[in-house]
């Protein structure tokens, strides 16, 4: 790579090494258990702006469901918890990491023999899978495969496996998407 | 004493900052592009393992060594609760959106940020389930919420042990997986990411294996603290607590908080099985020290006003020491217990000493006579069963006189609501 970070020219800088990133993550983990007494998180702030839509569309709904009420039912505000805010945070911090490192434009990410549009389909389907799985296990990969895995929590454990499990079980079949 | 718990804007700042550090972190580490994510099931490039089982080893080690040496009170962090199936219906489901999509939700956030187009799809995706869980959660809530519920619950509770052995177990089965890893990339070239990473740094890794190993043998060799060492650990403030006498409360006083439907209090009477069933407060419920550790102090919260009595005093703030060293529960004492109370409820001498007095008694319940011949049946008679109360000992007008029918008594308010902590809720869960 050339390195001339010229206007035109970004330079795209390296990864840092993965033990590095994990052990940075794990103190900010810390952090977060050390000053909120809680871990981190990111489908709970999807999932509480989801329940703000749903709740503007169509309050009554909110008001009657077993998993939209807790969050959003009645006077309380789907956005006033601080999940939320973690979840700028996260935007915030992935947007000046991306731009300081050159990796911050707009693309397509996707496997060698899948076309543009097909990724962003698949990357929907996949997603929602995702948002019912956390949704299913009160939490995703940050809620509870990391914060609940550091704590030793049993059911966080059981799910981390259930991922690698299913994860790899689908890895030949759809080796298309990435191989 | 950790966790702070802070809360209001402070709150917001903090979590900011660590979302902030959070999505910082996995950018860096390349996961703002799905190509790095899904060589992981191709064992092509073991990155998401490698910062993850890291970041989960780091962040484990300092807890439970940080809470070994009584720096953390491990009960007031946040620990998802289990639900077997549920937990693994949603990994399962968790699984099958990696390798189709190719992002978490915490990492299409970062890849949406970075302006990756397929980040925003994975991320209208995730919108898009959660809602359709919403839609049908009424049919699957038995299974959502009941089947394998097992509450808080950790890997060395379950098993029985002390969290050491678990903490040094996880800690060299990550080390494992990381040389395994190492070895699969060799192994496995097919895809390799778009961008290099920086190459391991052997010193470096070294010192990150030598310092866990410490924190492991630190969790294992000091163990956690029972009850016992914590109260010893936090012997200045609770004793200071208790010669002050700031957290005894007068009969007068607990009557007030009885009939104070706003708050939510529960009273623990820490007597005898027998003298509990002879006489006890309306809606005390009797605990031994044991109950408190194993069930009441994981289950308290700071909303909740937690009162404690013993016939006299002694027992009462033994038991009052086994809640108080959790900072997030708001207990007192019943100044000169139940023979106090019935002084003034029973016998109606409404002189006695007020919170500022203790009592010295040897917890013998002075009025165990007086309770006994009340209850005689009267010879001849027969003991009707629509009479026989639902719970011995509350049948008595003592157990919560009736405010208007008692002489007002004064007394110095010693109950101070806690500020209602955030309720905990960590996670995405939250």
């Amino acid at each position: 790579m050339a390195n001339r970070p010229t206007p035109k020219d970004q330079v795209t800088k390296r990864y840092w090494n993965p033990y590095v990133a994990g052990v940075s993550l794990g103190g900010v983990l810390f952090l977060a258990f050390l000053l909120t007494g809680s871990g981190l998180g990111a489908s709970g702030g999807i999932a509480r702006l989801v329940v703000q839509v749903v709740k503007v569309v169509a309050p009554s709904t909110v008001d009657r469901n077993p998993y939209f009420a807790p969050i959003g039912g009645g006077f309380a505000n789907p956005l006033n918890n601080h999940i939320v805010w973690m979840v700028a945070g996260v935007l915030l911090g992935g947007f000046v990491s991306g731009v300081i490192s050159g990796r911050s434009r707009v693309e397509i990410c996707r496997g060698p023999r899948v076309r543009p549009a097909q990724r962003l389909v698949l990357a929907f389907i996949g997603g929602a899978f995702m948002g019912w799985g956390a949704a299913m296990a009160r939490g995703c990969t940050s809620g509870q495969a990391l914060s609940g895995g550091a704590v030793l929590s049993l059911g966080s454990w059981v799910f981390m496996m259930m991922i690698f499990a299913a994860g790899y079980a689908l890895a030949y079949p759809f080796r298309r998407f990435w191989l | 004493m950790f966790p702070l718990h802070v809360t209001g804007i402070a709150d917001v700042l903090v979590t900011i900052v660590i979302g902030f550090w959070f999505g910082f972190i996995l950018e860096q580490a390349g996961f703002g592009d799905c190509r790095n994510l899904a060589a992981q099931f191709y064992l092509s490039d073991m990155r998401v393992l490698k910062v993850m089982f890291s970041a989960i080893v780091t962040a484990m080690l300092l807890v439970f060594a940080g809470s070994a040496i009584g720096w953390i009170d491990f009960e007031q962090i946040f620990v998802p609760p289990t639900y077997l199936a549920a937990s693994v219906a949603g990994g399962l489901a968790l699984g099958i959106g990696f390798i189709i999509g190719g992002y978490c939700p915490g990492t299409s956030l970062v890849s949406s940020a970075t302006l990756k187009l397929d980040g925003l799809a994975f991320l209208a995706g995730v919108a898009a389930g959660i809602f359709l869980f919403g839609l049908t959660s009424p049919y699957v809530k038995e299974f959502w919420t009941v089947t394998g519920a097992m509450g808080r619950v950790t890997i060395f509770e379950w098993l029985g042990l002390d969290a050491g052995p678990i903490v040094l177990a996880v800690f060299l089965m990550a080390v494992g997986a990381f040389a395994g890893a190492e070895w699969a990339e060799k192994r496995f070239p097919w895809a390799k990411p778009p961008v290099p990473g920086v190459a391991n740094s052997p010193v470096v890794l070294r010192a990150f294996v030598t310092a866990g190993l410490v924190l492991a043998l630190v969790a294992v060799v000091i163990g956690q603290p029972d009850a016992e060492r914590k109260i010893a650990l936090q012997k200045a403030r609770l004793d200071a607590a208790i010669q002050s006498r700031r957290v005894f409360i007068d009969p007068a006083e607990l009557l007030d908080l009885m009939y104070n439907n706003q708050v939510d209090r529960i009273l623990l009477d820490v007597r005898s099985e027998s003298d509990y069933n002879l006489f006890h407060l309306k809606d005390a419920i009797h605990a031994t020290i044991e109950e408190i550790d194993r069930f009441w102090r994981p289950r308290l919260t700071a909303e909740q006003v937690v009162v404690v009595m013993s016939n006299d005093e002694r027992d009462a703030i033994e038991a009052w020491k086994h809640l108080a060293v959790s900072r997030n529960i708001n207990a007192y004492i019943l100044a000169g217990g139940v023979n106090r109370w019935c002084d003034v409820y029973f016998a109606g001498n409404l002189n006695v000493p007020g919170p500022e007095f203790g009592s010295q008694g040897d917890e013998h319940f002075r009025y165990a006579e007086a309770f006994i011949k009340l209850r005689q049946c009267p010879t001849g008679a027969v003991p009707v069963g629509l009479n026989i109360p639902g719970t011995p000992g509350t049948d008595i007008d003592v157990s919560r006189p009736d405010q208007k029918s008692v002489t007002l008594r004064q007394f110095t308010p010693k109950i101070r609501l806690l500020k209602a902590v955030k309720a905990p809720g960590g996670g995405c869960g939250g």
